[in-house]
């Protein structure tokens, strides 16, 4: 008898699981077919916060991978990939991939919307005016060479143009994927007390 | 039949008041709750975490500047940060308009500024270069401890979330209450029915948590969310995570005490339904 009364229990409590799960089957429905829109809304609108910073990267950036030098993966944000050198004013300096201040105080920075050395585009890289950096700027002339070495290969690039820009003027250095541009900028005036609006853009070509 | 569609009915109402008071419960005692925030901070290092994002972003603009790092001598400590915060935070939740003290930032850069060129004669574009250094280093500041400015807005969201917290508790309160009197009332003769209604509406409502938060967390990477700074983004992923352990442990805690009281509700009807027959038949 008692093994009868207790499988009736179960067979009860299994009843009464099985309605709790139409209830909650009912009641999402019931809020979905009301609020499905909004809370489908609202999650898009979370989920912009919260990005998969890898994932985000790998879908927005495309792979580099030339015949000669491969370069299949892109450094991480903030990592150093690359030094430069510019022999007349006797800069050799690390590369880090990112412009945030902490970057800047590193060594160079590669603006994050630009591309890199050998992809064909417009490379943009940015540093302080400090004497260990680009203080010396104004000594450099057309003709004059920036070389960056990567850990894919080594760029070599003839300045043609320098120019003062205002820090809002970023049209004057455009982000295009026709020709290999190295776009290096600076602090202006290099010496300046207090704060500066104005950035001196060095603008070179890839020598093949 | 009628009585028991009824007690299907208040069963329904019963689940969704459970569910709506455990997140309203939730939600009034982590996000809308002014210490559990300070608290927050507090845990994750929150100040210590702004003052080095202060350091380095006035560091910087001292590099650009053309002075050098003794300019940053005693500007901003961790103390002041934690003040400064805590005004903001103060200013959100209860609406006073306290501004935070960029005066002390400009009072010590000057006094620096002045020291570095106490023996140099500056120009008039210098000394305007150098107070548009020091307002822009004073707004970096603000903008680093809590890059908000919105202050007043959030201050009228929070209002407004509370009022419909309150109201939504209070709607809760008085459903669940009229649910479990009404049950009582249907299901006088047969109080069994009462605890077995009861636990089906804890189970489904344990099930609605759960499922609540199983599409909140796979959604949406709670873990990856970045907002305004690091220090923030790691408040708010902390608070979220939080919130919605508990939502998944209050959704699994109800689920087991449906079960329980199911179980319990139904042995005991069973048993009482077995020894009445045995009593008929004895009688037979």
């Amino acid at each position: 008898m008692h093994k009868k009364i207790i499988e009736k229990t179960v067979k009860a409590t299994i009843i009464n699981i099985i309605v709790a799960l139409c209830f909650t089957i009912a009641v999402v429905g019931i809020i979905y077919l009301f609020y499905g829109a909004k809370i489908e809304q609202t999650i898009s609108i979370v989920s912009k916060i919260a990005i998969d910073k890898e994932n985000a990267k790998a879908e927005t950036l495309p792979t580099i991978i030339t015949e000669e030098n491969g370069m299949e993966n892109y450094p991480k944000y903030g990592e150093q990939y690359a030094t430069i050198e510019i022999p007349k004013i006797d800069v050799n300096l690390p590369v880090y991939f990112g412009e945030r201040l902490d970057i800047l105080k590193k060594g160079v920075g590669h603006l994050s919307n630009s591309y890199f050395p050998g992809e064909g585009g417009s490379v943009i890289y940015m540093g302080h005016n400090t004497k260990n950096m680009f203080r010396r700027f104004s000594e450099l002339r057309k003709d004059d060479m920036i070389t960056v070495k990567t850990s894919y290969g080594e760029y070599n690039y003839k300045i043609y143009d320098m120019q003062i820009i205002n820090e809002t003027e970023m049209e004057k250095m455009p982000i295009q994927k026709q020709k290999e541009i190295l776009m290096v900028f600076t602090c202006y005036p290099f010496i300046n007390i207090g704060y500066t609006k104005q950035r001196y853009v060095v603008y070179s070509e890839l020598q093949k | 039949m009628l009585k028991q569609t009824m007690r299907y009915i208040l069963s329904i109402l019963l689940t969704i008041s459970i569910v709506i008071i455990i997140l309203v419960l939730l939600i009034s005692s982590t996000i809308l709750n002014e210490k559990y925030v300070l608290n927050k901070l507090d845990e994750t290092n929150y100040y210590a975490s702004i003052y080095e994002d202060v350091k380095s972003n006035l560091e910087n603009y001292i590099y650009q500047s053309g002075l050098d790092e003794t300019a940053l001598e005693n500007i901003v400590t961790e103390q002041k940060i934690e003040e400064d915060t805590k005004t903001i935070i103060s200013h959100i939740y209860n609406g006073l308009e306290e501004e935070v003290d960029k005066q002390s930032i400009k009072d010590n850069l000057n006094a620096n500024i002045n020291k570095i060129f106490a023996d140099t004669d500056l120009n008039i574009t210098q000394k305007e270069a150098l107070n548009t250094l020091v307002d822009t280093m004073a707004n970096e500041y603000t903008n680093t401890i809590l890059h908000f400015g919105y202050e007043e807005n959030i201050n009228s969201i929070y209002k407004k979330a509370t009022k419909v917290v309150d109201l939504a508790k209070k709607v809760s309160l008085v459903t669940l209450a009229c649910s479990i009197i009404l049950l009582i009332l249907i299901s006088k003769r047969r109080i069994y029915r009462i605890f077995t209604f009861t636990a089906i509406s804890f189970i489904s409502s344990g099930l609605l948590l759960v499922i609540i938060n199983k599409l909140i967390t796979t959604r949406i990477k709670v873990e990856s969310i970045v907002i305004l700074n690091d220090a923030i983004s790691g408040v708010l992923r902390n608070v979220l995570s939080e919130v919605m352990k508990n939502i998944l442990f209050y959704g699994c805690g109800l689920v087991i005490l449906g079960v329980f009281t199911a179980i319990i509700a139904n042995l005991i009807h069973n048993i009482k339904k077995y020894k009445h027959l045995k009593k008929s038949s004895d009688i037979d």
